[in-house]
């Protein structure tokens, strides 16, 4: 691989994996201001059925 | 942490662990990439956004597709809309049901030391007995080597799950699966950085890397007649180039040439197929991301939500996906070897990969790994794919779930067996997912758009978005809504009609259309004999319902 792959491979990965990784965060610390953790995300009581 | 393993669970399937590489080979690392993040920031994120905002709004009572259209939208083009997006999760889950059915049948074949082929055209050879590409009906059968017990187990769990509900059976799936597929890939990934390839290979992990993510292509390539010049092979790593070099020297009809990375950027195919990939590896413009989103409540974060999912799934894709496949499979079988292999996403995936999985020592633990992952990441999009459909019964019958289930459960089967028999050449496969997988799909989803931002409004959209948001979407997307997403879409749909399509403009005319009209073969028409009936069917449970009229009439 090429020093300009090496860069692509590089920069691909890390962003994804930074974004991945603070919505991660974002999601657990809301989760946790909001008393979140342990519901279900899907509430099926809203189904009218 | 459940949250984001339930909606990555649904966005994660076989086109990230697949189609990704062999895109990313295909158009060169860094073009493609470019286009890939363009592709994502512009369509797929502001798309989903859309959904994800559309589907809180409209949850308080019903969770389908075809209601949130004719509730948004309030004329009788979005009924016509509706009817054909209720036929888009409905036909892919047929047959995704059917390919699901070979990632397990692999796994269970390499884990009970089935697999013993000699070359890829052994491996290709058993793909093709195993699917029934022969001849029709070949392929239900109930031993190992037959696709059918295994379509039958599938079918079961998919139903099994989607019968259980979406928290208590697809939510708590995904909780387990979803880590479990990561884990899995991890292993896979750290097998494959420590690879150590057959010396007759001629290749190398870093090489396979090369041929994924160097931004400059080298090509040799031959001058056969009137100074036209054609590629006769990729070639990467230093060796290689250096070799061609030397064979070019003494031969003035060969040459070898490097392209530049602003030249690939102006090659149409790539903004196709980086553009195509990110709208079918989101999920979007499927119902999915609509029916899942109406369960959420008032107070929950869609921006966060989108962000989140799509986020999972692009990791998944780019930092998973990217690294087990074309690596291993050009460090064992060479580059040429991968590129006269792959024809097809197929191809590459159930032809090559098991080939390159019994050349490392202990393959069989890594080749029953990779396609349990497979298995993973195909059922956990499968049952999302089923939530749309089940919704839309629910609503236009006036049902409750559990027969819901078993109605969609009867219909869905039918469906799905016709592409399991009908496996000649995976002829009723191939046309459904054309048809419908690739062409209604992007005329719903450009419907959807242009709807959503110049009916109901994108500024109001953006609010809706806001609304109990951590993250607040940027008012600019109002602008994304309305000009630049769909002129993407459009954009890229009339050049993928024109050149991969209609063969104009140096593409080449789609088999898909040839087996149609210049063939005639029974089993393109009869499929879309059935998309049609389908569109029919569900268009007139859309218009005749009871439930819609009375909605409609609440509304107004």
């Amino acid at each position: 691989m090429t020093s300009g792959g090496w860069l692509t491979f590089i920069l691909s990965i890390t962003t994804v994996t930074s974004l991945f990784a603070w919505c991660v965060y974002k999601v657990l610390s809301s989760s946790k201001k909001q008393k979140m953790m342990g519901e279900n995300l899907f509430d099926e009581s809203k189904n009218r059925k | 942490m459940g949250v984001i393993l339930a909606v990555a669970g649904s966005a994660v399937g076989l086109g990230n662990f697949l189609k990704f590489p062999g895109q990313v080979a295909t158009y060169g690392g860094a073009a493609f990439m470019i286009v890939y993040v363009a592709s994502f920031l512009l369509l797929g994120l502001p798309f989903a956004m859309m959904e994800w905002t559309a589907g809180r709004k409209i949850g308080d009572r019903y969770h389908s597709v075809p209601w949130t259209f004719v509730s948004f939208f309030k004329r009788p083009s979005a009924k016509v809309a509706a009817a054909v997006s209720v036929v888009i999760p409905f036909v892919i889950c047929s047959y995704y049901t059917y390919i699901e059915a070979w990632c397990l049948g692999y796994a269970t074949n390499f884990l009970v030391g089935n697999f013993n082929f000699e070359s890829v055209k052994d491996s290709a050879k058993f793909f093709g007995e195993f699917v029934g590409v022969q001849e029709n009906g070949s392929a239900i059968g109930f031993s190992l080597t037959k696709v059918g017990a295994y379509f039958f187990i599938v079918f079961g769990i998919n139903f099994f799950l989607v019968y259980k509900g979406v928290s208590k059976g697809i939510e708590r799936f995904c909780k387990i699966a979803m880590p479990l597929l990561i884990l899995i890939a991890i292993i896979l990934v750290i097998r494959v950085i420590t690879i150590t390839p057959p010396k007759n290979s001629g290749a190398s992990i870093n090489q396979g890397m090369g041929f994924m993510w160097n931004p400059t292509q080298v090509v040799l390539q031959v001058n056969a007649e009137n100074d036209k010049w054609t590629d006769v092979k990729r070639l990467v790593g230093e060796s290689e180039i250096a070799q061609a070099r030397e064979q070019t020297k003494e031969n003035p009809k060969m040459r070898v040439l490097e392209i530049p990375l602003s030249r690939q950027l102006l090659n149409p195919s790539i903004w196709i197929a980086a553009v195509g990939q990110i709208f079918f590896s989101m999920s979007v413009g499927m119902g999915i991301i609509i029916s899942y989103s109406s369960y959420l409540r008032k107070k929950d974060d869609v921006v966060l939500s989108a962000l989140t999912s799509a986020s999972a799934n692009e990791f998944c894709e780019v930092c998973l996906g990217g690294m087990i496949t074309v690596p291993a499979a050009v460090a064992f079988l060479g580059v040429s070897g991968v590129l006269g292999s792959c024809a097809s996403l197929f191809d590459l995936g159930f032809n090559v990969l098991p080939m390159v999985f019994l050349q490392m020592p202990a393959g069989w633990i890594f080749g029953f790994l990779f396609f349990f992952l497979l298995f993973l990441a195909a059922i956990t999009s499968s049952i999302s794919i089923l939530q749309p459909s089940l919704a839309f019964f629910q609503e236009v019958l006036g049902i409750t779930k559990k027969p819901a289930v078993f109605i969609l459960g009867f219909f869905m089967f039918m469906m799905s067996i016709y592409s399991v028999y009908f496996s000649k050449n995976l002829m009723a496969l191939d046309t459904l997912d054309f048809w419908v997988g690739q062409t209604l799909i992007f005329i719903v989803a450009t419907y959807e758009i242009l709807m959503f931002s110049w009916c109901y409004g994108a500024e109001k959209l953006v609010k809706d978005a806001n609304k109990n948001s951590l993250l607040k979407l940027p008012k600019f997307y109002a602008i994304l809504w309305k000009y630049v997403t769909p002129s993407i879409l459009i954009a890229v749909f009339l050049g993928w009609i024109t050149k991969d399509v209609l063969g104009l403009w140096g593409g080449k005319l789609s088999y898909q259309i040839s087996n149609l009209f210049i063939e005639k073969e029974a089993v393109s028409w009869a499929s879309v004999a059935l998309i049609s009936l389908l569109c029919l069917i569900f268009g007139t449970m859309i218009f005749a319902s009871k439930e819609y009229k009375e909605l409609e009439e609440e509304d107004e």
